[in-house]
């Protein structure tokens, strides 16, 4: 009986602790939720590109780049179309290779930079993959990604603005790949948003891309 | 700094030194092994390797796809590889055979097959998940001659030893005979058999004729074992005999998938009311896990695993309800005919894992890895896994015989192209004996390598003839160089007239001798580059070759205070037998030699000349010019022919080439008197008057 009682008073010891560290953990771990105040959606930045002839290395080498500048905050938009891969063995895909590039900064007082995401709508007939080891950062840290496998629609790159901060710099690059014969067609749209503090409210601006991909011999 | 932080970066500095050292010394030479490519590059080549213990095999195939080269935006080159690996522990699987003649119960059973007729077959569903050598199958090949088969159809009257790599593979003879349903008798069969207190699935011959005539009563017996977790145990198998006769073409027993294994029984031992048993009790090896290692040798590169290109079957990755697509079931269909084929090759034993990816290849479950790591510059290596799990199972957890786990890679380097990189592929497999829960791990490897490659050094100048040369005759001309990596070089040879020509493959250091003819007369520039596989050497000084067509020999030597120098040739040829004068401003300064200089008329050894008349004047400083008197003419046979050299007239001395006096060309040594060593001499002349016939 004894015994039973110090057990007992062991496991409430231990359901306290838990019961607290699970407190503790919520509370530090549960993102914080945010009102954006105001949202700014800039115009979509559209980018078309015919598929080459089968077998065929195409270096593209497009700049597509916007700015913003309002509510202290400035910020530049990149995507760099590197090069069209063709299908090779057993990679039985065409491959666009891409270069995203976000640079933000706030300049109002006590102003700062809350988080950056970049996410992508593709169809189900495409691949989009990000690997760690393209992706760099400054004063952002890295809080999910999830590559775009064939039947999902949706891939992403969330990051967070580390300590409050008023500059930042993201880049990665992406592997968009085609399931399909070259004479299909395919749409990827990555929209890049910005959450921001301006020292009163959160406010967000997303500047969205739409690539397309033409079929050989359609228009 | 912390212990900790100091440990990290001891470690790191020590997989630093070890990756140079692995640099440096290439212990043993890659699988594949290229150079650094300038642009895309489309490989489309294949490399594996394998490994067996007796239990399990593992085979891992690398797919070389393409390289890629850095451009603008992406700063890196790539090297993407498409990684398969396929592991089996069904080698661990034997069949015991045991004469349970106390067993004895013969199993009527009704239900008509169908086979009626001569070399006949027919598919039959088991009705339950029959697991045999590690592959599990839902339907059997029921032959008329007295087997069955499970993947495939046979209707072989020819019965085989067993084991044996012929088909059909596998088998289960029952009584395996040319047998004769279209004579009579009949094939029946039964599912879900309720005998002796379990469940069955039962095909029988009923006197069914062999080729005697006599008939043949006998059957098959595959136990259900239901309830005991269907994919734990092998199920047992039951051949019995009511009325048979011994005939040594008859094959009893049973083989795996391959036939490199099997547990055949000596038909000399059966009779009428025999029972044989063949069974696998224990639960046997299984897989625990596959894993892709990837291990590079140097900090100037990285690797990516590609999670979207990452998955298997019978593996168990993240998300397992997200299905990848036909795709991938085509790569890994792909990957596992790949696989059966270089098996072939590379191990017999690597048959049975690669036949069970393609076996399996039907059964893919598409996913999505968490158990991917990437490597920085920093890291050694990077890697992608999974658990093995039966797929489309209920059961929670049922280890498989056979996983298949796929991967794709992007080898980044990140060095400005100078540098060599090297990358191990592993494959891993851990499985489990359940009968002690002992783990093991088997594992193969695969190396690759980019290299830098060194071209050639720049070739000699060409050596031979190049000055006295006729056009339309053939003319020899040397050259070598060496590479500094070691490799074998072929050379290319630039005539200077439109024409080159490309050797074959040479040693290093070794020296390769051409032949050319130049069809017309004029001044060619003859040079020579290098290859070594890779890359060109750059062009070898030219040799400047003179091709005096029509303008014919003797050949004028000049003593330069040393030696005879060839001059060039004395051009007097005349088809017509016509005398000719011919000057030449000398490029070998002559020496004066006890007041003389010295030259020698040396036949070409193809011609005859006939030489009337030699001059030689001294051109000075201020223009003027000096004749210089002939005072000694000596012919190599003839002796003095001064006489005959003195004027121009119908007196000549006649010099005979090599291949027209008996292997030795003739010649005239002259000497002409100098001039006092006072007078600054800016160029001599030579003169010469005479014909020269060319033989057609």
């Amino acid at each position: 009986m004894i015994k039973r009682l110090e057990w007992n008073k062991k496991t409430a010891s231990a359901f306290a602790v838990a019961a607290a560290l699970t407190i503790v953990l919520v509370v530090a771990l549960n993102p914080r939720e945010i009102t954006i105040a105001e949202n700014t959606t800039l115009e979509t930045i559209v980018w078309t590109f015919q598929r080459p002839d089968a077998n065929q290395h195409v270096i593209i080498e497009d700049k597509l780049e916007s700015t913003y500048s309002n509510d202290g905050l400035s910020a530049t938009f990149h995507m760099w179309l590197s090069d069209y891969i063709p299908r090779a063995g057993s990679l039985n895909y065409d491959t666009l290779r891409v270069r995203l590039d976000i640079n933000a900064t706030t300049s109002n007082p006590d102003s700062f930079i809350e988080n950056v995401h970049v996410v992508a709508h593709k169809d189900q007939e495409a691949q989009l993959g990000w690997q760690e080891t393209d992706v760099y950062l400054e004063n952002l840290s890295l809080v999910a990604s999830a590559d775009g496998y064939r039947w999902s629609t949706q891939a992403y790159i969330k990051l967070a603005g580390v300590n409050h901060t008023s500059r930042v710099y993201a880049t990665t690059t992406t592997f968009w790949k085609l399931l399909t014969p070259n004479t299909q067609s395919h749409q990827l749209e990555i929209a890049y948003e910005i959450t921001y503090y301006n020292g009163t409210a959160y406010n967000k601006v997303v500047q969205p891309f739409q690539l397309n991909i033409v079929g050989r011999g359609e228009t | 700094m912390n212990r900790k932080k100091a440990l990290v970066s001891f470690l790191i500095v020590a997989m630093l030194l070890c990756s140079s050292l692995v640099l440096l010394v290439r212990a043993t030479p890659s699988d594949w092994s290229k150079p650094r490519p300038s642009g895309y590059t489309l490989y489309n080549e294949t490399i594996g390797s394998s490994k067996t213990d007796g239990v399990a095999s593992i085979v891992v195939g690398v797919g070389i796809s393409d390289y890629i080269e850095n451009t603008e935006t992406i700063p890196y080159d790539e090297l993407r590889l498409r990684i398969t690996t396929s592991a089996n522990t069904r080698m661990g699987v034997q069949y015991e055979v045991w004469e349970e003649d106390y067993n004895y119960d013969w199993c009527d059973v009704s239900e008509p097959t169908g086979i009626t007729g001569d070399n006949d077959g027919a598919w039959l569903d088991i009705g339950f998940t029959f697991l045999y050598y590690g592959v599990e199958y839902e339907r059997v090949w029921v032959c008329s001659n007295g087997f069955l088969t499970l993947n495939k159809t046979s209707t072989n009257a020819n019965s085989q030893s067993i084991p044996s790599t012929n088909e059909p593979n596998p088998v289960i003879a029952v009584f395996w005979r040319d047998l004769h349903p279209e004579w009579g008798g009949s094939i029946t069969y039964g599912r879900d058999v309720y005998f002796n207190g379990g469940y069955y699935f039962v095909v029988s011959w009923n006197n069914v004729p062999d080729n005697s005539g006599t008939p043949q009563t006998f059957q098959v017996l595959i136990q259900h074992r239901q309830g005991w977790g269907s994919s734990d145990f092998h199920n047992g198998i039951f051949f019995q005999y009511k009325s048979i006769t011994k005939s040594y073409s008859t094959t009893v027993g049973t083989e795996d998938q391959v036939g490199n294994k099997g547990a055949p029984y000596n038909y000399n031992n059966l009779h009428n009311q025999a029972c044989l048993g063949f069974d696998y009790f224990i639960a046997g090896y299984r897989l625990e896990r596959l894993k892709i290692k990837l291990t590079k040798s140097d900090s100037y590169a990285r690797i990516g695993v590609e999670e979207d290109d990452t998955g298997g079957c019978n593996i168990k990755l993240k998300d397992y309800t997200n299905p990848y697509g036909d795709d991938f079931t085509f790569a890994i269909k792909t990957a596992a005919g790949l696989l059966l084929w270089k098996a072939g090759i590379i191990w017999k034993g690597v048959l049975i894992t690669a036949e069970a990816a393609g076996v399996l290849a039907n059964d893919i479950s598409p996913v999505k890895s968490e158990y991917t790591q990437d490597a920085w510059e920093g890291d050694p290596e990077a890697w992608a896994y999974g658990d093995c799990i039966v797929e489309n199972r209920s059961i929670i957890y049922c280890r498989p015989f056979d996983s298949t786990l796929a991967t794709t890679i992007s080898w980044k380097f990140t060095d400005a192209n100078n540098r060599d990189h090297d990358l191990t592929v592993t494959a891993e497999a851990w499985y489990k004996d359940l009968t002690n829960d002992n783990l093991y791990i088997i594992s193969t490897s695969s190396t690759l390598n980019m290299y830098i490659n060194s071209p050639p050094n720049t070739p000699s100048k060409p050596s031979g003839p190049y000055w006295y040369i006729e056009a339309d005759w053939y003319y020899d001309y040397s050259t070598s160089t060496t590479d500094p990596d070691g490799d074998d070089v072929k050379y290319q040879f630039d005539w200077g007239d439109g024409w080159t020509t490309t050797t074959g493959y040479y040693s290093s250091g070794e020296t390769v001798t051409r032949t050319h003819r130049w069809s017309s007369k004029g001044t060619y520039y003859v040079k020579v580059r290098a290859y070594d596989h890779d890359d060109w050497s750059g062009w070898s000084p030219s040799l400047k070759v003179i091709v005096t067509s029509g303008t014919g020999c003797p050949v004028l030597s000049v003593y330069d205070g040393t030696e005879y120098v060839e001059e060039g040739p004395a051009g007097i040829h005349n088809p017509e037998g016509m005398d000719v004068v011919y000057e030449h401003s000398l490029a070998v300064t002559p020496q004066r030699v006890d007041g003389a200089y010295l030259f020698r008329l040396t036949e070409h050894p193809k011609t005859h000349s006939y030489i009337d008349q030699v001059k030689l004047y001294a051109v000075l400083e201020d223009g003027t010019l000096k004749e210089l008197p002939l005072i000694w003419a000596w012919h190599s046979e003839d002796g003095n022919v001064l006489p005959m050299l003195l004027h121009s007239d119908e007196w000549k001395a006649d010099t005979l080439g090599a291949d027209l006096n008996e292997g030795t060309s003739q010649s005239i040594d002259l000497k002409f008197a100098a001039l006092s060593p006072n007078l600054e001499i800016a160029d001599f002349v030579f003169q010469i008057e005479g014909n020269n016939i060319l033989p057609k």
